[in-house]
């Protein structure tokens, strides 16, 4: 079966939490629905329940940072009656907060030293062998534990497939830092049996770096709608581009509130992307 | 198009400060055409090691008037707390080197002041700051509707910039007042009161009331701008409140001729009868259908064209020898208003920005 038939629901589309747990940005006629939905999510069990129904809608996987609320809802392991999960890593969010108090590095530290020593221990030989390069502040071997760390939450629901978050990719792109997707890549596949794949906001350049780099990746999320808002470097040379990659492409929709439209279906169809990531309220509502 | 000799004697950009913004314009040198990271300058010479691992082939230093020396950098972005910009900023201009100075100016009118001076003192050096909601074209087709009369005649508006940041006591120099002049309105009030300058220039009269909510500086505050023309406006900045994740500036400016919203997303129009170039009822304008966009966004979702798209101008203006889109003279203004902000705040009276000491 291919990746995109296991992880693909109605439409191909996979599910998304980012907007619905309180993450992204929303304009602000759009806050109020939001905020009703993420009060509903402050329960685990109204979480639950909704991703239930959505995976008898034939939603298959979601999308998802590593959160609290959301292991809760998901119980102790994988269960049929729930989408397989896809981890986005890391989570930068909390992170970031962090960083303007204590600077980049010492943010990053901090979450280190606070996941504990049994944490670190947890990591295996590996990990604490990695500790070296850590204090030599190596940024490659950093992103590595920072992601070794958050899998280690999400492999009990043996995810198919771990997505890099598109700041992480992106930054590798414009750095021109091949390493940063190889420490990505090497921490699936040490704590996981998942497939590698990377999200990103800059479709056009990261399939010509990975091109460059001769990196492969298992599967894509970039920004698609029909109207070409952060189709980077233009609609044309995007859907070129997507029509080449051997790999499926799911839509980003980027903060946006609405289901994608039949416009945006039929530009998604000609590049040959197979759905769309759904963090819309559309798909919520019922929560 | 440059040509292949004008691109070899590219010495490119040194980068002095290795925050989160100095590692943004580190990256968008790697992708801002002509851009390119010479040097990397951070007192902790761990942080700027961590840095050039992230992928950023250039040299360190310690010390930025060493890297001035050895790597003679075609400019300097300066983005270190701004309680160190002064001495960094005068430094490059003596040495002739052009700079982009990371907002706010400083954190002190003296400070401002003095380094409006020294760039006065050299008009031939391209000298920008980073007031980045200034090249987003939704703010500046805004102010381009209020001057052309498409609301007719402006009455009032209400501001706001909110950020889900500060929910308990916090450590750092951003929370310092010594460090870095105040709170949220100095930190991230700065960049929607250049916005509010774009659309209504400097306000005669502000009253402020604030609250340290849980620091000591203000964590969230609000004001009344009153303008010599009669206008007057509402403005709340807050890092202290839930929903916004990221960073949201929002302008409503009521007019006799409808409403203007605008935000770092979106404008928006509500005329109450049509008028020669807009319908009656809503228009609106999206900041990612609204040309310049970025061709790499490292944060689609805050401003991500905006950081592309003023390191793109800065490289461009150092290239071309010509200043860039927001220099000091736009900073020194958002300072003296910053200023008076400040003194309102602790004297409790509506303070006139003529007054202009120090506090």
């Amino acid at each position: 079966m291919t990746l995109s038939a296991r992880l693909g629901g109605p439409a191909g589309d996979i599910l998304g939490l980012q907007l619905p747990l309180g993450g992204g940005a929303a304009v602000a006629d759009q806050l109020e629905p939001l905020r009703r939905l993420q009060t509903r999510f402050q329960s685990a069990d109204a979480l639950r329940e909704t991703l239930e129904r959505r995976r008898a809608d034939g939603y298959q996987a979601l999308l998802a940072l590593g959160e609290a609320r959301l292991f809760e809802a998901m119980g102790r392991k994988a269960r049929p009656e729930l989408p397989m999960l896809l981890p986005l890593v890391p989570s930068l969010r909390g992170f970031m907060r962090e960083a303007v108090e204590h600077g980049m590095v010492g943010a990053g530290m901090r979450r280190v030293w606070r996941s504990g020593v049994l944490s670190l221990v947890g990591l295996g030989v590996r990990g604490l062998g990695q500790l070296g390069p850590l204090r030599r502040s190596d940024f490659p071997t950093f992103l590595r534990m920072f992601i070794d760390l958050e899998l280690a939450a999400f492999a009990r629901y043996d995810p198919p497939v771990v997505f890099l978050h598109p700041q992480m990719t992106d930054l590798a792109i414009a750095l021109n830092n091949p390493r940063i997707i190889e420490a990505f890549h090497q921490a699936v596949a040490d704590r996981t049996g998942a497939q590698a794949g990377l999200a990103t906001e800059n479709f056009g350049a990261a399939t010509s770096a990975l091109a460059s780099w001769g990196i492969e990746t298992a599967a894509m999320i970039a920004p698609w709608e029909a109207a070409g808002s952060h189709m980077r470097p233009s609609v044309d040379a995007c859907v070129r581009a997507a029509r080449a990659c051997p790999f499926p492409i799911w839509a980003d929709r980027l903060g946006r509130m609405e289901p994608p439209d039949e416009e945006d279906r039929e530009l998604m169809k000609k590049a040959g992307v197979v759905g769309a990531t759904r963090d819309d309220y559309a798909i919520w509502a019922d929560a | 198009m440059s040509t292949a000799d004008e691109t070899k004697s590219w010495r490119g950009f040194a980068v002095a400060g290795l925050g989160k913004m100095g590692i943004m314009h580190a990256a968008m040198l790697g992708v801002v055409p002509g851009g390119r990271v010479a040097a990397l300058v951070d007192a902790k010479e761990k942080t700027a090691q961590q840095v050039r691992s992230m992928g950023v082939e250039a040299p360190i230093f310690t010390d930025l008037s060493v890297c001035l020396d050895e790597v003679q950098p075609e400019g300097v972005f300066i983005a270190s707390p701004q309680f160190a910009h002064r001495q960094l900023f005068e430094l490059c201009l003596e040495r002739g080197v052009p700079v982009f100075c990371e907002k706010p100016l400083a954190h002190t009118l003296a400070d401002a002041e003095a380094m409006a001076a020294a760039a006065a003192g050299r008009p031939d050096l391209p000298v920008a700051v980073g007031f980045m909601l200034a090249h987003n074209p939704l703010f500046e087709k805004a102010a381009g509707m209020l001057a052309g009369g498409d609301l007719g005649r402006v009455c009032s508006f209400k501001a706001s910039t909110r950020l889900s940041q500060v929910f308990a006591p916090m450590k750092g120099w951003t929370f310092s007042r010594e460090q870095a002049g105040g709170g949220v309105l100095i930190n991230s009030g700065c960049h929607l009161l250049m916005a509010l300058q774009m659309m209504f220039g400097p306000p005669a009269r502000v009253y402020v009331k604030a609250t340290g909510v849980h620091n000591e500086v203000e964590d969230s505050l609000g004001a009344i701008l009153e303008y010599a023309n009669g206008v007057w406006g509402l403005v709340e900045v807050t890092w202290s409140v839930p929903g916004h994740e990221l960073q949201t500036h929002d302008i409503e400016v009521t007019g006799s001729a409808g409403t203007l919203q605008v935000g770092n997303e979106i404008l928006r129009l509500w005329l109450n009868q049509r008028s020669r170039q807009h319908p009656a009822g809503w228009s609106q304008w999206l900041r990612s259908r609204t040309e310049p966009l970025a061709d790499f966004s490292l944060s689609p979702e805050y401003c991500g064209d905006e950081f592309y798209l003023e390191d793109k101008d800065f490289v461009e203006a150092v290239r071309k020898g010509r200043q860039p889109r927001v220099g000091v003279a736009e900073a020194l203004m958002i300072q003296r208003l910053l200023e008076a902000m400040y003194r309102s705040m602790s004297e409790g009276r509506p303070v006139e920005l003529a007054e202009g000491s120090e506090r």
